[in-house]
């Protein structure tokens, strides 16, 4: 588990979260949708809110507190699928018809 | 647009758009695992790991202020230990109890404190008649289930210096060895030092060296010394009060954290004894290095063994603020901090107290008063005492519960419960900050809500043994290494 | 209107099996108190203690209030001058070491012998601790109860109020702002209507979800019914949302309670403008969810009266939401419901709220009512 606490994980942590953008990137120029910086400062603010949320529970679940990583995971959970729903909305103003 | 690569079936944009979604679930399960071994990592138990001491995980400059955070209202008085000391009365209590029973009388002291305070009477004999039978009954029915936790408090205990034995005009001052430079200083008086700011630097790299997690420094507030002694540290008559002495003039805070997953299993699989041993240890280590620089020192250490009052010195040292507990809460330990005091006429750069925004947590919070047992954590407001406000605490309250305890016996239910209380991961060491950093006070009242709703206990009256109605409960599962059933076949 | 009377019979018998269930036997302790008793005989909750040969030596009384662990039953006996001739504590839930340091004992020796015009109920001055607790709060209020009943039933006497006041504060306030507006609104109709709709119910959400935790839920209504009344100097906000939701029921046919006031459709609403989705469901299927909710609203209040514990109707996700405490089923309900509020419009009150099936339950009886009354009926259908 030490491999998890490590610089290198955090190394292709970095690796994939720059991979995710890149996509996210070709993903919307495929179907056309402008992605202005607003756009981009709302996409990391929602990431960083779901990966809050998934470490809440990881590290809950690590700290042995059940209770907490399961009434934290659905209040940050839903918190996360609510704001990414109004989030998806956001993003797609502006597609042109594909 | 672009060409499709023939053995995956998919254009560059489409490659990139499966690789991105493959990162976000691989970066998701891998934050996840952080999480998982950030909860685990025993590295979040502060205090055990090194000799730098937990002072360097905050930085208290920011919050260093000119008055601690305690408000002083009126004529302050110091205590009469004798009585308001309540290891010292219930030691008292029990020597004469049966004598008063059989038609004697209390001491003066006692029967003017029994007067002025007939709940403490009442409460002391509920100890001596209800808790002890009720207590040794179930510590038969028990006695497998808590076996370790008694066995390792024990073991944690093992190891201390003696109190003094002399009054501190005797004990207090460096005696030169019999054979020169080793052992307990061989200087026939004070070296001269070069600076107070370099020898607290000395100091405080010293208390590290000896295990100590936190470390201050402070002028010594004569109010926060016992009116008269107690037993055992070396006064010749406890009845007479207690003259401070001159040499009294700066206090050394020193001390450890109790082990974090044992604490979290309170009351009964929890034990102050690791903690109290250690910092009784630093103490000890700290007076001889002091005395080996040719001055008094005088160490006063856990359990009992005491001139004065420590949690107001930690509070001048700057080791953080009481709580409604009247325990200390640091930014770095929560409450989970176990203090020694080295009192001595060295002169050493004080620290500033600090203010972390404890005093209003307090106010709103209240998760100990609402956890203890003993109802004896108050939901109201600071009250005066001696001349202080400050919440205050019934130690009687308190110590029925404590002492009516299996396994290594005691409480701790309230520094288990305390939400600063919390291991050293990025999820708390945050929220704390957080709170520490926020003026309007919303963040506090968000996160102790999550507290209580994340992170419930049983109910205060499932911890009481079964004799007095209670289920033996603890506030978390106990640690692996706690659990007799695990290891040894007692059929 | 058949089916009404079966669920109100069959409720009715569920609260006096309930009621007869837990009534605890008081003969024991009410004998204890007055050694002479021969015979024991209650009417309208006042116990006469007859001796062996049958002239009255006193009376008897119960009183309830909430612990630290749960009920707390004493009975206070009262002799023929009118003195307190002592006090017996029935049942209560509190650990018993921990019933013993609040010292009742001594502040009920203390109370024995006066008359019951001069009972001392300040438990703190009499014995002497400080820190109110809510366990010698509960002993307080049971004895001031039972004491009254005996004074009014027996004695004629009203005994004076408990030196209190209401609790007349921001939630107070709001909430009948909250009903003035949602009225007032409801009339005026139009683009009025749904802009102040949007403002009572966002308003009802922060304060009356967030800051105050206390939407109306089942176990409340529940613990209404079944006769246990919150104390109404602390609780004004309760009897104002409750006579609210009822009064604009009854009068408007349509519920403002539920409309403007709701802090948790509020939240369902604001999800829903987030989803900005409106699936409709089809018309059989909802008919389904609806009878199997009153189905569920029925079990819930069943049991409830049956085993007297109006937590356990309580199966809304409120307090997950609002205090983030609750049982592991209110906060799989939460995030349910509010998933769901993304594509469905107030999925909770179309389908599951207890509240919407008391609403049917209470406009049928308005209908039913202004049916009735003479002059009404043109009113009727408006």
């Amino acid at each position: 588990m030490q491999i998890f606490n490590s610089g290198f994980f955090w190394f292709v942590e970095g690796i994939l979260f720059c991979l995710v953008l890149v996509g996210f990137r070709a993903w919307a120029q495929g179907r056309g949708i402008p992605l202005p910086a607003w756009k981009w400062a709302t996409l990391l603010l929602w990431m960083l809110l779901a990966g809050f949320t998934i470490a809440f529970v990881g590290t809950s679940l690590g700290e042995n507190e059940a209770t907490a990583a399961m009434r934290g995971g659905l209040l940050f959970g839903l918190i996360t699928v609510i704001a990414g729903v109004g989030l998806w909305r956001l993003l797609l103003t502006g597609a042109r018809e594909a | 647009m672009s060409e499709t690569d023939p053995k995956t079936g998919m254009n560059r944009r489409q490659f990139l758009t499966a690789t991105g979604a493959a990162s976000a679930v691989a970066g998701g399960a891998g934050l996840g695992l952080f999480g998982y071994a950030a909860g685990k990592d025993p590295n979040s138990f502060l205090g055990w790991q090194n000799q730098e001491g937990a002072s360097l995980t905050i930085n208290h400059g920011p919050y260093e202020v000119d008055e601690p955070t305690y408000e002083r209202v009126g004529p302050t008085s110091r205590p009469d230990a004798r009585v308001e000391q309540l290891f010292e009365r219930r030691g008292r209590f029990r020597r004469q109890y049966m004598q008063v029973q059989e038609g004697g009388e209390w001491e003066p002291a006692m029967a003017a404190h029994y007067a002025k305070v007939p709940e403490d009477l009442e409460l002391d004999i509920i100890y001596m008649n209800e808790i002890m039978p009720a207590l040794m009954k179930d510590m038969e029915t028990y006695h497998d289930q808590f076996f370790l936790a008694e066995a390792w408090s024990n073991a944690m205990g093992a190891v201390g210096p003696r109190p003094p034995e002399s009054p501190p005009g005797e004990s207090d001052f460096p005696r030169p060895s019999r054979y020169g430079g080793f052992g307990g200083g061989s200087v026939s008086e004070p070296l001269k030092m070069k600076s107070p700011e370099k020898t607290a630097e000395l100091i405080k790299k010293a208390a590290h060296m000896f295990g100590s997690t936190l470390v201050g420094i402070t002028a010594l507030n004569p109010d926060w010394v016992y009116g008269y002694p107690i037993r055992g540290r070396g006064f010749e008559d406890v009845n007479q009060p207690l003259e401070i002495p001159d040499h009294w003039k700066y206090a050394i805070v020193v001390g450890t954290p109790m082990s974090w997953d044992a604490l979290y299993a309170s009351p009964n699989y929890s034990t102050s004894s690791d903690a109290y041993s250690r910092s009784r240890v630093i103490a000890a280590r700290m007076e001889a290095f002091v005395k080996s620089l040719g001055y008094p020192a005088r160490s006063h250490f856990p359990g009992t063994s005491y001139d004065l009052m420590v949690p107001p010195i930690c509070v001048d040292a700057g080791l953080g603020e009481q709580g409604r507990h009247t325990i200390i809460i640091t930014p770095e330990l929560g409450c989970n901090f176990r203090p020694a005091v080295i009192t001595t006429n060295l002169e050493m750069k004080t620290d500033k107290p600090i203010d972390i925004g404890v005093q209003d947590f307090c106010k709103h919070c209240k998760v100990c008063a609402e956890i203890c047992p003993s109802n004896a954590i108050t939901m109201g407001d600071k009250e005066e005492i001696r001349g202080y406000r400050r919440y205050k605490v019934n130690a009687s309250k308190c110590n029925n519960f404590w002492m009516s305890n299996l396994g290594s016996m005691g409480c701790r239910l309230c520094v288990a419960a305390c939400p600063y209380t919390r291991k050293s991961n990025w999820l708390h060491k945050t929220a704390a900050s957080v709170t520490m950093n926020d003026p309007t006070g919303l963040s506090e009242r968000a996160l102790t809500t999550m507290q209580k709703g994340f992170y419930p206990g049983p109910e205060p009256s499932k911890y009481y043994i079964p004799s007095l109605g209670g289920e033996n409960a603890s506030y978390r599962e106990p640690p692996w290494w706690l659990k007799s059933e695990d290891f040894i076949d007692f059929d | 209107m058949a089916i009404y009377l079966v669920v109100f019979v069959a409720l009715a018998m569920a609260l006096a099996y309930g009621k007869t269930r837990a009534a605890p036997d008081l003969d024991p302790a009410i004998e204890r108190i007055f050694p002479t008793a021969g015979s024991i005989e209650l009417s309208r909750g006042v116990y006469s203690v007859l001796d062996e040969g049958g002239e009255p030596v006193g009376w008897a009384a119960m009183g309830k209030a909430n612990g630290y662990g749960g009920p707390l039953m004493l009975v206070v006996g009262v002799d023929l001058e009118g003195e307190v001739a002592g006090v017996e504590v029935v049942e209560h839930r509190e650990t018993p070491i921990f019933f013993r340091m609040v010292r009742s004992a001594a502040y009920f020796e203390e109370v024995a012998g006066s008359d019951f015009h001069e009972v001392e109920y300040d438990y703190e001055a009499v014995v002497g601790v400080t820190g109110a607790t809510r366990t010698s709060d509960a002993i307080v209020a049971s004895l001031r109860s039972a004491v009254a009943e005996v004074a009014d039933d027996q004695f004629d006497v009203r005994l004076p109020a408990p030196p209190r006041s209401f609790e007349f504060g921001l939630l107070e306030i709001v909430v009948l702002a909250l009903f003035a507006a949602g009225i007032a609104a409801h009339r005026a109709g139009g683009s009025v209507r749904r802009w102040v709709r949007w403002a009572c119910q966002l308003t009802g959400l922060m304060i009356i979800g967030f800051w105050a935790a206390s939407p109306i839920s089942l176990a409340k209504i529940t613990s209404l019914l079944s006769g246990y009344f919150p104390d109404i100097y602390s609780n004004l906000a309760f009897y104002f949302l409750i006579i609210g939701l009822v009064i604009t029921t009854l009068l408007h046919r349509r519920n403002i309670y539920c409309l403007y006031v709701c802090p948790f459709g509020a939240a369902q609403r604001c999800v829903g403008v987030i989803g900005g989705m409106n699936l409709k469901l089809s018309a059989r299927v909802g008919r389904v969810l609806e009878s199997s909710r009153n189905v569920v609203v029925f079990a819930a209040i069943f049991a409830a009266f049956i085993t007297l514990q109006p937590a356990l109707a309580s199966y809304e996700p409120f307090a997950a939401l609002f205090a983030l405490t609750g049982s592991t089923l209110q906060w799989g309900l939460l995030f349910i419901v509010l998933t769901l509020s993304l594509v469905v419009r107030t999925p909770w009150c179309g389908f599951l709220c207890p509240l919407r099936s008391i609403e049917i339950v209470l406009r049928n009886v308005g209908a039913w009512g202004r049916g009735v009354l003479p002059g009404r009926k043109e009113g009727a259908r408006g």
